[in-house]
């Protein structure tokens, strides 16, 4: 643990007159929770408990207490740092005077049909959106830490990307309007909720507040506690919380009324990529998923056990094979019978004509993939066999990327997830890729480690690396892992934005209280950013990579 | 001899908890105004009070990072052991986390540290000098069966074991002696164990006090064998979930006797042709929702004598050695209280949160005694789910449950009745006269 910093009494005593004193604690017990690293999407080092360990957490009520929480943080210097259902240990503590601002008791959620969209605040999760909205008939985008994380968390501060992009955008376009506690405690509301107009709509032309305030990768806790947002929601022609079908853990849900829920396959990625380009362009699916045939083992299966059983006896079936790797998922939504016999004939003329092939499943696995899919349950799942995953990107170019995507996935794996490498065994590459609109590719290859192992997490940290590499070298997309100090190597690739996010950083937070290890860095010294592309050869090389790899294999990153 | 798991042997299971947050919300909510899993987070707000915190806590106090304080014991305290938690941590991470066990072996570990919360140590000091944790006398514990005729040790079929939350609420005692007048006129040989009848060890184990679970135990079982016996049938879902999970821990088991929740017995006799079940007029057209109660639910999901331990296959992955000994939640007593319920031609509905992911009432792990506003929390919180449905009766077949969700009923807005499955029974319930021959 970090030096303890001790909470001065009459802080102690302020916190306790605006939050109450059932809701502080300064306690290691409760604070434990707050510095737990477990590495989700990064790699962890050996030690299961952050280096750094806040001074106190605590629960306030409402957007009045938390800006005067922040408030008296600023009045005694210390940081703070926003919290909702907090997977992972995105929202850990940055330094030891922190004060983890935890938002559990802020878990309002109001469901305007009308415009459709919700009001939440920051605890209401997305399991409980989903089964609120589509007592409506609508759904709400769900990224990949699944029904359990908080859309608003992800919608103001991070990426914000999951499996239905194409039908549910993303969030950085799925917000509307904002509630805003700043870095020094103000209460801002933006989009038509700071014109008194309702939450329903976000901004006009120009220069626009979300973008500063969020970006694409979102300021991770850097730029103060955002408090209540409207959040789009999409129709779909399902209405009721759905039963699920099956038994515990392999839940499943009725594929709906005109819903076409297929399961393809092409010879070769350019027959996929050409299959890809006419499905996007008739724009026919809901969602659609490629995942590496594994990973469909993994969701088919009740139990790790019950997977490796399977794989030794060559029982998994045909779309959770390694041949069925050049693959998509396909769901298609329609409002009447006419529009699904459309729909689900011109998917099938488009796969027939590509070279392709549907699966045959079996109505139990495909109400599972199902109800994964469309909850985004499949992506917590991912973490089931090891417990460490971590993930590189490509995000954000043509489809015509895809194929090259998947061969700088094999070559970042290097033969590590084959049977006797030190990743835990798997297909060539383990992308999950998906459409974004009907336009972009988002792909993420998924490097699944055994987290108590020393030499799988060096191996984890190598893949990850040679990622950023080979995808420096020759690009697959944007490279959306560019959070925190990883922005400024990047940076210059795509315009260098980290240097005008690091003037709205500087310029709304200059004492750096609200501070994140995912945001830009505040201050580069104008050497060492001069310095920066000069060195990026040298860290590209092979000693370099693999020393960097060590350390984070050691230290955890 | 077997053991449970102590906490350094669930080491490697705390480091995998990811703080996903799962295992605070039930796998499917219906609604967010009951999504929650929990009740301990519910009331303590504080992650730590969560299934996961735990888990972290423990991790913590393992490490040496995590020092005993008021505030760990009160948390842990305000858990009521429900397991709701383990049921949706396993949707997400199979065998891999199994939070259940571990805050078994943490409670086990506050123990062995000396660091018990005081109520809990009291109720232990009860329950070793009057056999339960209420303080009762042990002279009183047969009180229910006065006047009752019961065939004696050696000469019985069936050992009907009570236990100490009906044994000692005469509220329960109309239900209950009507049930076993029934089981007597069916002609069925019974015996109780009378004022000694010995605990099943399930609050002690509950409480992390894991020797004298174990000793009790091994009382009960030594007392059922020398009933003579064939089949034990036990009124109280505690005993059910202690015999069916929490002996097997020990490598305890009633041998070659049959064990048997009132409901699972009832049921059996019913479908043999044995017993019959009048409808009821006064719940006819009346829907009616069943509360699962956590001790018969999932926690009675039998487990076996089994090795816990995780085999590295495929570089990583992590897989029971024991995958036939794997529990999801599935295998607990939840269909023969309803059958019940439907042959008394009850309109049966679900609540929100049913079988494996039933919410807790908060009457059990100790915290009805421990931290009375987390129970009543809880138990406002469940009847809240009742309101939300259709129904206004509430019906559970556990004594425990019925008794703290009347206590509370009268604190949620519109009037809900609270019922005992097992009075209901009383009055549907007819002996079937065999066939003259």
């Amino acid at each position: 643990m970090s030096r303890k910093i001790e909470l001065p009494p009459q802080v102690r005593s302020e916190l306790e007159r605006i939050v109450g004193a059932r809701h502080i604690s300064t306690d290691p017990a409760m604070l434990s929770a707050h510095a737990w690293n477990t590495g989700v999407g990064k790699v962890p080092g050996a030690e299961k408990f952050a280096g750094i360990w806040p001074v106190a957490v605590v629960l306030p009520e409402s957007t009045e207490e938390v800006a005067a929480v922040v408030k008296c943080c600023a009045r005694h210097k210390l940081h703070f740092k926003a919290h909702s259902t907090g997977y992972g240990s995105m929202s850990n503590a940055c330094s030891p005077e922190t004060v983890v601002i935890d938002l559990r008791r802020m878990n309002r959620l109001e469901i305007d049909a009308k415009n459709r969209m919700a009001i939440i605040g920051p605890y209401a999760t997305a399991g409980a959106l989903q089964a609120e909205a589509l007592k409506h008939g609508l759904t709400c985008h769900i990224v990949g830490a699944g029904p359990a994380h908080s859309p608003l968390a992800s919608a103001t501060s991070l990426l914000g990307v999951g499996v239905t992009s194409q039908g549910t955008s993303m969030n950085a376009r799925n917000l509307l309007s904002w509630e805003w506690v700043t870095p020094q405690g103000d209460i801002v509301r933006g989009g038509t909720a700071g014109s008194g107009c309702g939450w329903f709509a976000g901004e006009g032309p120009g220069p626009g507040v979300r973008g500063m305030i969020r970006g694409f990768c979102g300021a991770a806790g850097g730029l103060g506690v955002f408090t209540r947002i409207g959040y789009k929601l999409y129709p779909v022609p399902v209405t009721g919380p759905q039963e699920p079908t099956g038994r515990l853990p392999q839940l499943g849900m009725r594929i709906p009324d005109n819903a076409g829920f297929l399961h393809a396959v092409w010879p070769d990625w350019d027959s996929h990529r050409a299959a890809t380009f006419e499905l996007l362009d008739e724009n026919l699916c809901f969602a659609m998923l490629r995942m590496p045939p594994d990973h469909i083992g993994w969701t088919v299966t009740g139990s790790n056990a019950d997977y490796v059983d399977q794989v030794k006896r060559g029982a998994l079936p045909e779309v959770a094979q390694p041949a069925s790797d050049r693959n998509w998922t396909l769901l298609t939504l329609s409002r009447s019978p006419a529009e699904h016999a459309w729909r689900l004939g011109v998917v099938k003329e488009i796969v027939r004509r590509t070279g392709g092939r549907i699966l045959e499943l079996t109505d139990e696995h495909a109400e599972v993939l199902f109800r994964n899919l469309f909850t985004s349950q499949f992506v917590p799942r991912v973490l089931r066999p090891s417990g460490g995953i971590t993930t590189s990107f490509g995000v954000l170019d043509s489809f015509h990327f895809l194929p090259r995507a998947m061969e700088a996935g094999q070559e970042c794996l290097a033969g590590e997830n084959l049977p006797g490498g030190k990743l835990v065994e798997g297909g060539r590459e383990e992308h999950w890729s998906w459409p974004h609109e009907g336009r972009y590719l988002w792909t993420e290859n998924i490097i699944n480690f055994d987290p108590a192992s020393k030499p799988a997490r060096i191996a984890a940290a190598r893949a990850l690396l040679d990622h950023f590499a080979i995808s420096w070298k020759n690009p697959v997309g944007v490279m959306a892992l560019g959070l925190g100090p990883v922005m400024e190597l990047q940076g210059e690739q795509i315009g260098a934005p980290q240097r005008y996010i690091r003037q709205v950083k500087n310029r709304l937070d200059p004492g750096n209280a609200s501070r994140s290890n995912e945001y830009v860095l505040p201050v580069v010294p104008k050497p060492v950013a001069a310095a920066l592309p000069m060195l990026k050869p040298v860290i590209l090389s092979r000693p370099v990579l693999g020393l960097m790899s060590r350390v984070v294999g050691t230290k955890g990153m | 001899m077997h053991s449970p798991q102590t906490l350094e042997d669930r080491r490697d299971f705390l480091a995998r908890c990811t703080r996903c947050s799962q295992c605070k919300f039930v796998a499917a909510p219906r609604s967010q105004r009951h999504a929650s899993a929990c009740p301990s987070i519910d009331y303590g707000q504080f992650h730590a009070y969560s299934g996961g915190g735990q888990l972290i806590m423990a991790y913590g106090l393992l490490d040496g990072a995590v020092p005993h304080s008021a505030e760990m014991a009160g948390a842990v305290a305000s858990c009521t052991m429900c397991g709701n938690c383990d049921v949706s941590c396993k949707i997400n991470f199979g065998e891999t986390v199994e939070p259940l066990d571990s805050l078994y072996a943490l409670r086990a570990q506050l123990v062995h540290d000396g660091h018990s919360p005081a109520p809990h140590r009291k109720m232990m000091e009860r329950l070793r000098r009057s056999g339960n944790s209420c303080g009762q006398p042990r002279a009183e514990r047969a009180r229910w069966a006065d006047g009752l005729a019961f065939d004696g040790m050696g000469k019985a079929e069936v050992l009907l074991h009570v236990g100490s939350g009906l044994a000692y609420e005469p509220a329960g005692w109309p239900g209950l002696r009507g049930v076993v007048a029934t089981l007597h006129r069916s002609g069925i040989a019974m015996t109780h164990l009378g004022n000694e009848e010995g605990s099943s060890g399930s609050l002690a184990f509950d409480l992390g006090y894991v020797d004298e679970a174990r000793m009790l135990a091994q009382g009960l079982i030594e007392q059922a064998r020398q009933s003579g016996a064939g089949t034990l049938v036990t009124f109280s879902a505690a005993a059910l979930s202690a015999f069916r999970s929490v002996h097997p821990r020990f490598g305890l088991s009633f041998g070659p006797m049959r064990v048997l929740h009132i409901t699972e017995y009832l049921w059996e006799l019913v479908e043999q042709g044995r017993l019959s079940l009048a409808p009821l007029p006064d719940l006819k057209g009346r829907p009616v929702a069943y509360h699962d109660p956590c001790k018969l639910g999932r926690l009675s999901e039998p487990r076996q004598t089994q090795d816990s331990g995780l085999d590295n296959r495929m570089s990583g992955i992590l897989v029971s050695r024991t995958p036939s000994a794997l529990r999801f939640g599935n295998g607990g007593c939840y269909e023969a209280p309803r059958a019940l319920l439907r042959a008394m031609g009850v309109d049966l509905v679900e609540l929100e949160r049913h079988h494996a992911s039933s919410y807790c009432c908060g009457a059990c792990g100790g915290v009805r005694e421990t931290v009375p506003e987390a129970a009543a929390l809880a138990a406002r919180n469940r009847l809240a789910e009742l309101q939300d449905s259709t129904a206004s009766i509430l019906v559970s077949a556990c004594a425990g449950c019925t008794g703290h969700l009347a206590e509370h009923a009268g604190s949620v807005g519109r009037a809900v009745q609270i019922q005992d499955l097992l009075g209901l029974l009383a009055q549907a319930l007819r002996p079937v006269p065999a066939l003259a021959g």
